[in-house]
């Protein structure tokens, strides 16, 4: 079989990587590397994050926080785990103190649903600890890409009208009311048919990734 | 695979009971006001049903990972620079979550973006030429080589699966949206009926050779970042079964077995058959990352899977795209992070972006369309706001389709030289005014999706160029711009000259400036005259509107 990958391509390549950092950066060599982590690694902390904290903004903020740990504490990475298995266990410390923390400030406020939310995101990341201890092996700390790869698979399942809602919803940021409108549907059912998909979609998911591992 | 969720969204959650705070979620998540009493019913059924609590804690993680994919690409960026400004300050929370909220992703003043240059070149996979497989496969080689030829081959419309189509607004230049392959060779005509009496001496004239540069590689760049291989724990996701042409040597031998974790291999062939029974054959230089027993993460370089049906679901995750095995033989090749190439030998594929707001989606067939180059800008240069994706698939006999995304906006082409005149408009404008590419592309989606194909002529110097759709009226315009601005092409243009459509006695360079440039334009049975390149530019722009943005804009200052 005759082969010809290439034509005429694209190849954008950063000309001067070094350049851009500032100098008093580049005196400690592990700053660059420390750059690849955060690209490698970035996608699986801020989604990991994101299972347990509601906000984007705070998510990325503890996310960074990761990071932070992650290299002022490369020194001392010995090489026991993989550099992933090692920067999720951090990930999982931060979120779980973090959790712990937002639950003590809680009782001291009135009781209201975004605080019994926080207390059960705690109570689901403990649970979610130990059935992976139990299996010992934290499947999706240490590979929360794979999450958002059947997230994918998942949507591709989808009805097409569904999965193009995902995409308007979601991906092209249209409102609810604009998508509403243009199919002449309330905008409450259009979010209650997003809520439906995303229960099916979260049902997916746990049906590929549970194999062999408890339910609750 | 389960069937659950086949028909997602069918309400099956809605039995009994749950339906009044399922109902009450929702518009408490939309930020609907409810009424106390409602509160209240809402926090009871969230306390005391816990599988409504699991229900929508579950569905409350779908819509940040929904959301997180939806905004990763833009985001990317910022978030690395946010990292590194905390690290250099040494500002770190002592107190984490402290600073939650106020001040989420910090600026990127202190990394900013590197400087990038695009350079298209005809480089090959790399060494292809004389590199031997485990295998012993025949391999892709000859791009060079192919380049030219596919440069002189002329596009088709080829039928095709194209997710981004669902996008509103997405515009489709190409309006043939069959889902299979059908080999018609209207290509040649396209390119024919465009530009009588071609004359590719004149093009070598006009058009000097392009430089090839030497590749930058970014492992090489930046210091080693391997911190483990050589997994010694379970579980074990590969084990390495073959060697060859090692010669600088490396920590494996054959048995050698692998979990997670960045496997690096400097030079040589090596051999790892998954746990899955997948076995994929990796070329060095490359690093790669295994994801589980039966998928992988090719961070650069080259590989190639066979998969037997046993390990049927095995992917391949590249920087820009996902491959997913359809039960076959394929390759993959990173390029310098930007560019991915996937090529099926045997049985079939899907290709899909990992840039989730285009969705650009493909099924690959070893007879049908079998390659494919995906091109986006590499993670550590990406615009925050705009990422855009370009991808061509080609089919044995060099028929082409390609797709060029934005925000969202997506345009199919069926000629490679109007996709690469796009792209590179595209690719070069969202790095140096990300805002007004972004701008002009919508227009550009918009107008040509709105308004009817231009059909017409530009009648100049007693040659003429005729079109009668888009594509036909880009290519026309490149053709054009190669007679009379020379030195366009040899930055960022196709790369090569092209060599089929230029007519002759056309004096070299005399269209530099506006010397001696005048003729007509028709397009829809509107004419126009002109008397310069400005004047045509003018026109067109009138007779075309937005559309005659990406792909007509001449350049004639530069």
């Amino acid at each position: 079989m005759q082969v010809a990958l290439s034509d005429s391509r694209i190849d954008v390549e950063p000309t001067d990587r070094e350049s851009s950092i500032p100098v008093d950066q580049c005196e400690n060599p592990r700053v660059l590397a420390f750059e690849e982590i955060v690209r490698l690694y970035q996608r699986d902390v801020r989604s990991y994050v994101r299972r347990y904290l509601a906000t984007d903004d705070v998510a990325d903020d503890l996310a960074q926080e990761v990071f932070v740990e992650v290299y002022r504490s490369l020194p001392r990475f010995e090489g026991r785990s993989s550099l992933k298995t090692w920067i999720m266990a951090i990930a999982r410390n931060r979120v779980g103190s973090w959790l712990r923390q937002q639950t003590r400030q809680i009782r001291c406020r009135t009781i209201d649903i975004e605080s019994d939310l926080v207390q059960y995101q705690l109570a689901q990341w403990q649970d979610d600890n130990a059935t992976c201890e139990r299996q010992s092996q934290h499947r999706f700390a240490d590979g929360q890409t794979e999450e958002l790869t059947l997230l994918r698979l998942c949507l591709q399942r989808l009805k097409e009208e569904h999965r193009e809602l995902v995409q308007r919803f979601y991906f092209e940021g249209m409102s609810a009311e604009a998508i509403g409108q243009e199919q002449g549907r309330n905008a409450g059912t259009i979010r209650m048919t997003l809520l439906r998909i995303r229960q099916a979609l979260a049902k997916c998911i746990r049906n590929h990734t549970a194999k062999g591992s408890d339910d609750e | 695979m389960n069937e659950n969720h086949q028909h997602a969204g069918n309400g099956h959650s809605g039995e009994g009971t749950r339906v009044e705070p399922l109902s009450l979620w929702s518009r408490w998540v939309a930020g609907d006001p409810l009424g106390s009493e409602e509160m209240k019913q809402l926090q009871t059924a969230l306390r005391e049903d816990l599988s409504f609590r699991q229900a929508v804690m579950n569905e409350r993680r779908v819509e940040r990972l929904l959301r997180f994919d939806a905004l990763f690409a833009q985001t990317e960026a910022f978030f690395a620079a946010g990292v590194l400004k905390r690290c250099r300050e040494g500002a770190t929370a002592n107190s984490p979550g402290d600073s939650a909220g106020s001040n989420t992703i910090p600026n990127r003043s202190l990394s900013q973006p590197h400087p990038i240059e695009i350079n298209v070149r005809p480089r090959a996979w790399r060494d292809s030429q004389t590199r031997r497989r485990l295998a012993d496969r025949k391999l892709p080689a000859r791009l060079a080589l192919a380049a030219v030829a596919l440069l002189m081959a002329g596009g088709v419309g080829l039928g095709w699966w194209f997710r981004a189509e669902l996008s509103s607004g997405a515009g489709a230049i190409v309006k043939d949206d069959s889902q299979h392959v059908s080999p018609q060779p209207s290509g040649d005509l396209v390119n024919e009926q465009i530009v009588r009496e071609p004359s590719p001496n004149l093009a070598e004239q006009l058009i000097p050779e392009k430089q090839l540069e030497p590749a930058v590689d970014l492992t090489h760049q930046s210091p080693d970042t391997r911190f483990s291989e050589g997994e010694r724990q379970p579980p074990v996701f590969a084990t390495l079964t073959g060697i060859k042409r090692a010669t600088e040597g490396g920590p494996f031998s054959v048995g050698t077995t692998f979990g997670d974790g960045d496997i690096r291999f400097e030079s040589g062939d090596w051999q790892l058959t998954m746990t899955s029974g997948a076995v994929v054959e990796v070329f060095g230089p490359s690093r790669l990352e295994l994801l589980s027993d039966n998928s992988l993460m090719l961070i650069e370089g080259e590989l190639s899977a066979t998969v037997p049906t046993s390990a049927q679901g095995f992917y391949v995750l590249t920087p820009s795209v996902m491959v997913i095995d359809l039960g076959t033989v394929f390759d993959v090749a990173v390029h310098d992070q930007g560019t991915t190439e996937v090529e099926v030998r045997q049985g079939r594929v899907a290709v899909s972006s990992r840039e989730p707001v285009t969705q650009q989606q493909w099924h690959l067939d070893a007879d049908g369309l079998y390659q494919l180059a995906f091109y986006s800008l590499p993670p550590s240069s990406k615009s925050p706001e705009s990422q855009p994706i370009a991808s061509l698939a080609k089919d044995q006999s060099g028929h082409s389709a390609g797709a060029i995304s934005l925000d969202g906006r997506t345009i199919k082409f069926n000629d490679e030289i109007v996709f690469a005149t796009v792209r590179d408009q595209v690719f070069q404008g969202i790095l140096e005014s990300p805002e007004h590419t972004a701008s002009s592309w919508k227009d550009f989606v918009d107008s040509t999706a709105s308004q009817p194909e231009p059909s017409g002529s530009v009648l100049i110097n007693g040659v003429q160029f005729e079109f009668g759709n888009w594509n036909e009226a880009i290519l026309a315009q490149h053709r054009l711009r190669q007679l009379w601005m020379p030195p366009y092409g040899t930055g960022q243009g196709v790369g090569q000259p092209d060599q089929r459509q230029l007519p002759q006695g056309v004096p070299p360079g005399m269209g530099r400036g506006s010397t001696g440039f005048r003729g007509t334009l028709m397009i829809n049975g509107q004419e126009r005259s002109f008397e310069s390149a400005e004047q045509y530019q003018a026109a067109v722009r009138e007779l075309l509107g937005p559309a005659a943005e990406f792909g007509f804009r001449f350049d004639w200052q530069r």
